[in-house]
């Protein structure tokens, strides 16, 4: 089955303030799925519908073509989950919480668990509420990897780690997991992390997913061209697929997506002094998609 | 998972559990200490109750969801591969398990520490309720109320002390407006329905679906809510509370009238009047329609056994001493119709308190009477005075059956009925010839000690005249024949000895016959003499006399020909209280019920002939019969059934 999760109109509002609207997509296994979208924009509310701790007002979330309706459990055993805050019971010991934990998923492994609390340093005996929120993030990570998930859904969780950790956790971890066929959204704001290893891009904005691409598309799609011109530059430039413009003195810098020969036609047709055309990096293309927003 | 969650909770609370172990050893401690002293003795477990289950209760419920808040771990929890209803309903669990350890445990210890269980069983519900309910059960179930209340609001927040004293406060408050519906504006109204005491049971009734309806708020808030939305969430329990709880008070404003009523049961036995034969259930008074050979209800009850006599084509009855408005007088036709309430009802309570004078407070069911053309009723009641309000007033009255001409009788002895003294009383005995002559007993005022003088008297409702006829300075039961001229007198010398004198009385002349005396039965609680019944002409009179030895004998005294007859081949054995003797309504027959041979011995007038009828395979032995036209009917209480047998084909049908 080449999908795993599915989702269609899915919307969410909170009184009358609508936070989700529409959203659609779908994951599929062995992919890392990047959901980015700023502060604010709805990326946990998402999260938590599709971890069925919140209730959706609209929309069907499939899993594994199995529409789950909200208060449904059994689908949860396949999915792992860190959150933004991994807060746990703070009375119980990591083993006490991870022992806990495993009853809850049949294919949790025990084993596993008790290496990646060693691998991440974590003290066995020690109570929860003595960790630190980035120890407490880690043994979010323990409890999730050891339930061998088939979709690790992450939300926004790296900004607690340390940066050995955090580097060890997106570039051996998240590829592991993929490449052993688990598929992996994450949802973060902090896009520079994921671009070595996301496979495909969701950016949310005002409520809707506005890009819903492969990545390796969107990198070779996604340009900035910059055209400088010799004397006084136009007010305006009529370039199809502008997703972003600015004027820097007699410059102007266009984020163009998907580029296109007709694109490149358009801007050879202007007879710049110069025009410099480059790809762009991750950071840069969510920041051009949701400009505006900001 | 559920396992989990539950031990998860268990673990959870193993402190308050400790906490609440820890209270409970330093009762016991306390209790054995001090509980010689007779006040202490009682104080200490009696604060120990009326504390610590609510108190407890509330702080199991209140603890519910603390982890998750003070955690913050609704997100792990909630993000499980759980279904919410197995997370909320392993945490109702687990702490109702506590909570029903800790009963369990009070419980143990009322068991095993000596006199502790016999102080907290003093502890009964309030008298006015009008039962014996032990508190403890009742504060056990208000522990379950305070939980619930704590319970659902503890997905609210974490603020222990605030879910703890807001719950009691709460709990308390809803408790006694409960308790006050329950008892006055609830009870009031649905008592005309439903019998005794239902509102207890309401009170009860409301407590638990109260509770159930904090739960079940608890479990719709939690399933359907965000938890991330702290004022929807709010807003939610609070509008599902309001609805399950108003649906709990009505359905238990409505249990009451809702619930299936008592039983029918029969009242025992049946009521014979000329051809008419009578007998009544708690669902009601029946009339047995020799046509249709069934018995037809005539007047139609809920849970009350009426008190009634018959006589001129109607039926007179009392009813409502189960009711706050108290006891009434009620008449009817025979057939049912034309029922109306004569006198009486008017909360005899609530008179006691309020003292309103002169009215009729309280009817004595015993001494109720209908004039033989049933125009007329006579009665004994009590009524409220002015002077002292908490004192009531016995008098004698007659009232026409129209409810027309309640007039209070004047005490035909001064010693007797009126004066308010604990043993003196009068009451109506009989109507004799004169459709205006009423016979009356009156009992004037002896200690318990002495020997109760009697007096006979006799009252023309017409004139209000007045004589005496008879006075005896010994104990007397009167049974005065159907004919108004004469009346049987058992007396006794002693009240607990020496022989027992049954005499004849002539009404026009005063003359005292003797009959015959018995000795004393030598065990107090068989009768000497019963089952005294007159033959409808007056012209005979039979009984059931105690022999030596226990055996019971009839006997049948011949007015005419002043003789007592006295078979030697008729006895009774030991069932002395269902044994039973009456004449046919020709007084030609007579039939002696007996229940340790287990059949009827038809005998002649003289006893001179007897046929001996063998009663149904499946009847009990405590049966009854009262012969009515041409038939015997046999009513057996223990199998809710009436048989009659035909005296003429000797063959027996089941008619109820």
């Amino acid at each position: 089955m080449s999908e795993l999760l599915k989702v269609e109109r899915l919307s969410k509002a909170f009184g009358r303030r609508s936070v989700l609207r529409d959203i659609g997509f779908t994951v599929e296994p062995a992919k890392v799925y990047g959901l980015l979208g700023c502060n604010g924009e709805g990326k946990t509310t998402l999260v938590r519908m599709l971890m069925g701790i919140i209730p959706r007002d609209a929309g069907v979330i499939a899993f594994k073509g199995r529409p789950v309706t909200y208060g449904e459990a059994e689908y949860k055993r396949a999915i792992g989950y860190v959150p933004e805050d991994p807060f746990f019971y703070g009375g119980m010991s990591v083993t006490g919480l991870l022992a806990f934990n495993g009853r809850f998923f049949p294919k949790w492994d025990p084993k596993k668990a008790e290496a990646d609390v060693r691998r991440f340093g974590l003290d066995p005996s020690a109570k929860v509420r003595t960790l630190s929120r980035g120890q407490q993030l880690k043994l979010a990570v323990v409890a999730a990897l050891a339930a061998e998930p088939e979709l690790l859904i992450l939300d926004d969780p790296t900004s607690g780690l340390d940066v050995p950790t955090r580097r060890e956790f997106l570039r051996d971890i998240i590829g592991e997991l993929a490449r052993g066929g688990t598929a992996v959204l994450f949802a973060t704001h902090l896009v520079h992390e994921l671009e070595r290893i996301v496979d495909h891009l969701f950016i949310l904005r005002g409520g809707r997913i506005i890009l819903d691409e492969p990545y390796d598309k969107v990198k070779s799609q996604a340009k900035r061209a910059v055209i400088g011109f010799t004397g006084q530059p136009p007010e305006s430039l009529d370039i199809g697929n502008v997703i972003g413009r600015r004027r820097i003195g007699q410059d102007w810098e266009l984020v163009i997506y998907p580029w296109s020969e007709a694109v490149n036609g358009s801007l050879l047709a202007l007879n710049a002094a110069r025009l410099e055309v480059e790809p762009l990096s991750l950071e840069d293309i969510f920041a051009s998609f949701v400009q505006d927003a900001r | 998972m559920f396992k989990t969650l539950l031990i998860k909770e268990w673990k959870d609370k193993a402190l308050l559990v400790a906490f609440g172990l820890g209270i409970m050893g330093l009762m016991l401690a306390s209790f054995l200490l001090f509980g010689n002293d007779q006040d202490l003795r009682e104080l200490i477990p009696a604060t120990f109750l009326i504390f610590f289950f609510p108190v407890i209760g509330a702080m199991l419920g209140a603890g519910a969801f603390e982890s998750e808040f003070r955690d913050g771990a609704w997100t792990y929890l909630l993000s499980r591969p759980v279904r919410k209803e197995t997370i909320w309903s392993a945490k109702l669990v687990a702490l109702l398990l506590i909570l029903a350890g800790f009963w369990l445990v009070f419980i143990g210890l009322m068991a095993v520490v000596p006199g502790l269980g016999d102080v907290i069983a003093g502890f009964n519900f309030p008298k006015i309720v009008g039962s014996g309910l032990s508190l403890f059960p009742l504060i056990l179930l208000s522990s379950l109320f305070f939980f619930s209340i704590a319970f659902s609001f503890s997905i609210l927040t974490d603020k222990q002390l605030s879910l703890v004293f807001g719950s009691l406060f709460l709990g308390f408050v809803l408790e006694s407006v409960l308790f006050f519906f329950a008892f006055q504006a609830v009870g009031r109204a649905m008592l005309t329905h439903a019998g005794q005491f239902p509102t207890l049971g309401a009170f009860i009734l409301s407590l638990v679906l109260s509770s159930l309806a904090f739960l079940a708020a608890s479990l719709l808030t939690f399933l359907k809510t965000d938890f991330s939305q702290p004022n929807r969430k709010t807003r939610a329990l609070a509008i599902w509370c309001l609805l399950f709880l108003a649906a709990a008070w009505a359905l238990s404003a409505a249990w009451p009238v809702l619930r299936p009523g008592p039983k029918e049961e029969l009242d025992g036995g049946i009521w014979v009047v000329g051809k008419e034969a009578f007998l009544s259930t708690n669902r009601g008074l029946y009339r047995y329609d020799a046509e249709s050979d069934r018995f037809k209800k005539i007047i139609r009850l809920r849970s009350e056994y009426p008190h009634y006599v018959t006589g001129g084509g109607k039926v007179l009855y009392v009813l409502g001493y189960d009711r706050p408005e108290g006891p009434a007088l009620w008449v009817a036709n025979t057939d049912g119709s034309g029922k109306r309430l004569l006198v009486g009802g008017g909360g005899w309570h609530r008179r006691r308190q309020r003292g309103q004078g002169g009215t009729p407070v309280y009817i004595w069911f015993q001494s109720i009477l209908l004039s033989p053309d049933g125009k007329t009723a006579a009665l004994l009641y009590e009524e409220a005075s002015d002077a002292a309000p908490r004192e009531h007033k016995t008098s004698l009255a007659s009232i026409g059956t129209d409810g027309t001409g309640l007039t209070k009788l004047s005490p035909p002895d001064p010693r007797t009925a009126g004066n308010g003294e604990e043993f003196s009383w009068g009451a109506p005995l009989a109507w004799l010839e004169s459709p205006d002559g009423l016979l009356i007993v009156a009992y004037p005022p002896a200690s318990p000690r002495q020997a109760r003088p009697t007096g006979l008297w006799r009252y023309d409702l017409a004139s209000g005249a007045q004589a005496k006829l008879f006075e005896s300075p010994r104990i007397a039961g009167f049974y005065p024949d159907p004919t108004g001229k004469s009346v049987l007198m058992v007396t006794r010398k002693n009240i607990s000895a020496g022989p027992v004198d049954v005499s004849l009385l002539d009404l026009a002349t005063g003359t005292e016959t003797p009959v015959t005396t018995i000795e004393r039965s030598e065990t107090p609680l068989w009768p000497t003499i019963t089952s005294i019944v007159w033959s409808a002409d007056g012209d005979k009179i039979a009984f059931l006399a105690r022999q030596a030895g226990g055996l019971l004998r009839p006997a049948v005294y011949l007015l005419k020909e002043r003789r007592l007859v006295l078979p030697d081949d008729v006895q009774v054995h030991e069932l002395l209280l269902w044994a039973s003797l009456d004449w046919t309504a020709d007084g030609l027959k007579l039939v002696l019920a007996d229940p340790a041979a287990r059949s009827l011995q038809i005998m002649g007038p003289d006893l001179d002939w007897k046929t001996t009828m063998a009663v149904p395979a499946s009847m009990s032995q405590r049966f009854r019969a009262r012969p009515v036209g041409d038939a015997v009917l046999v009513s057996d209480p223990d199998n809710e059934a009436v048989w009659r047998l035909d005296l003429k084909t000797e063959k027996w049908k089941k008619v109820w």
